[in-house]
């Protein structure tokens, strides 16, 4: 497991006042996957939260993702891929996968905008 | 032994119902059925559970439909096998003396109402749009999982569809009674790989009912008692991003508080009832609930084994897949078990069936829920 990288400054600071969902697509729409870690247990908490689960801790602050992970478990539905994916910062994301995927599979993070509806983190294979 | 009593049980089976008809019309019919059963009238009930799809406050809405005034209520929702936790929630209910006589109940118009009604669960909005809440791509995700790590076949999985038409094809009342074959739910249109629309309960309308006491009451009906011995439930996540382990349910912990309680191990169960709203299920449980080692599953169920004449009879009414599937199944693991405790499933009959187990998942292998049954 990888540990992500921390927010620049800016973009933490604008964090602040948002929802765990706004600030999560704040950080999408500037192509930052990002995560939560909990303090002081260093619990890797995804989705984002205002409370970390089981230990109740109520600081928990946001990482910036290195976008890299492995393919955990994949379907096909309605013609499109879509995986559930290990993140190397030890979270699991599910999302579309663009490409040949398989399980085991490495993928990267990459941001769509659909015509309705929010940005969303989707994949691309990048070795197979 | 947990001093509840099944005393009356009741399935409404159809299709699609005609155009008009409310959840509640099915369940008020599958619940004056089930009281009859008990010769029980509706002025003797006096606690009711329930919960639905398209229903927001169930047991106020039944509870008007046939003019029932209980003092105690319960709209647990956890998903398809909630109506297997409520047997755990009556018997304490029952042993504090808050109701004596409860009613517990499930309709759905799922097929004639397609459309017709807005769901109000609950999505992850960090799972990819549109596809995390569609509950075949859950399922799914935890197929494939378990067919990379174990192995596990496609054909393996099209036999648990293959064996529920056995099953139903001895039950009169089941709505898919036409044999198929492996090739025939591999080469069926796909839905979610590696599920094609044979792998996947159709939706169905339907409801069912179970009418349950106190062993002491029971003693004065008119019908033998099924005797709950053990029930456990367990949750673990509700969304399947956030599943701990695809391939590992809380079946574990539901199956083994039910198992502990009734003294029981697996062998000694005689017939099983296992939700199989999707062919993965059945291997997942038998896995967790310990009638085959983790892995084994594939291997373990097979068409024969699990099939009329088989030694592990399993989902004996035709189960989800054949039998009929409004929505949320857990209630007629309930019924189906209670008519072969009864010696009553006909051509379906389990001889000597003694004891049983009923299972469900709720939501996307959420919540687990487990039953054990004797007579």
């Amino acid at each position: 497991m990888e540990d992500g990288l921390p927010l620049d400054a800016a973009l933490a600071t604008a964090l602040r006042p948002l929802s765990p969902r706004a600030a999560f697509l704040h950080c999408c729409a500037q192509g930052v996957l990002a995560y939560q870690v909990a303090q002081p247990s260093g619990q890797v908490v995804f989705y984002p939260r205002l409370v970390a689960p089981g230990t109740g801790e109520t600081t928990l602050e946001w990482r910036r993702s290195r976008g890299r992970g492995t393919v955990h478990a994949l379907t096909r539905h309605a013609g499109a891929g879509i995986a559930l994916v290990d993140m190397a910062e030890g979270f699991r994301l599910l999302g579309p996968v663009e490409g040949a995927a398989r399980i085991g599979a490495e993928v990267e993070v990459v941001f769509r905008q659909p015509a309705e509806g929010d940005i969303h983190p989707a994949f691309q294979v990048i070795a197979a | 032994m947990t001093g509840l009593a099944i005393v009356g049980t009741a399935d409404v089976v159809v299709n699609e119902a005609p155009a008009g008809t409310t959840p509640f019309d099915l369940m008020a019919q599958a619940s004056i059925a089930a009281l009859d059963d008990a010769g029980l009238k509706p002025r003797d009930v006096d606690g009711v559970m329930a919960a639905g799809l398209e229903t927001m406050m169930p047991t106020l809405s039944l509870s008007e439909y046939l003019g029932l005034h209980p003092r105690y209520s319960d709209g647990t929702q956890i998903g398809g096998g909630a109506f297997i936790a409520f047997l755990n929630h009556a018997r304490a209910v029952l042993a504090a003396g808050l109701a004596h006589t409860i009613l517990i109940a499930y309709g759905s118009t799922q097929r004639s109402a397609r459309g017709g009604f807005a769901s109000a669960a609950e999505r992850n909005r960090y799972d990819a749009p549109g596809f995390g809440h569609v509950p075949a791509v859950a399922y799914a995700l935890c197929a494939s999982r378990h067919m990379h790590l174990y192995g596990t076949t496609s054909e393996q999985l099209a036999g648990i569809a293959v064996a529920a038409r056995r099953w139903a094809a001895l039950n009169p009342r089941a709505l898919r009674r036409d044999p198929i074959t492996v090739g025939d739910v591999l080469a069926a249109r796909r839905v979610a790989e590696p599920f094609g629309v044979l792998d996947c309960c159709p939706a169905t309308d339907g409801a069912g009912a179970i009418v349950v006491t106190t062993a002491e009451r029971a003693a004065d009906l008119a019908r033998r008692p099924v005797r709950l011995l053990g029930a456990g439930e367990a949750v673990s996540h509700r969304t399947i991003s956030q599943m701990p382990d695809l391939t590992t349910t809380l079946a574990t912990a539901s199956g083994g508080r039910a198992f502990a309680e009734a003294g029981l191990k697996p062998a000694d169960i005689d017939v099983v009832q296992l939700y199989d709203a999707f062919t993965i299920n059945p291997i997942l449980f038998a896995e967790d609930l310990g009638f085959c080692a983790t892995g084994e599953g594939g291997a373990f169920l097979s068409p024969d084994r699990i099939g009329p004449g088989g030694d592990f009879p399993l989902n004996t009414s035709g189960g989800g897949l054949a039998y009929c599937h409004p929505g949320m199944f857990g209630i007629f693991t309930i019924t189906e078990a209670v008519r072969q405790l009864r010696g009553a499933a006909g051509d379906a009959q389990v001889a000597g069936a003694r004891t049983a187990l009923v299972h469900g998942p709720g939501g996307f292998m959420s919540s687990q829920s487990t039953a054990i049954l004797g007579i």
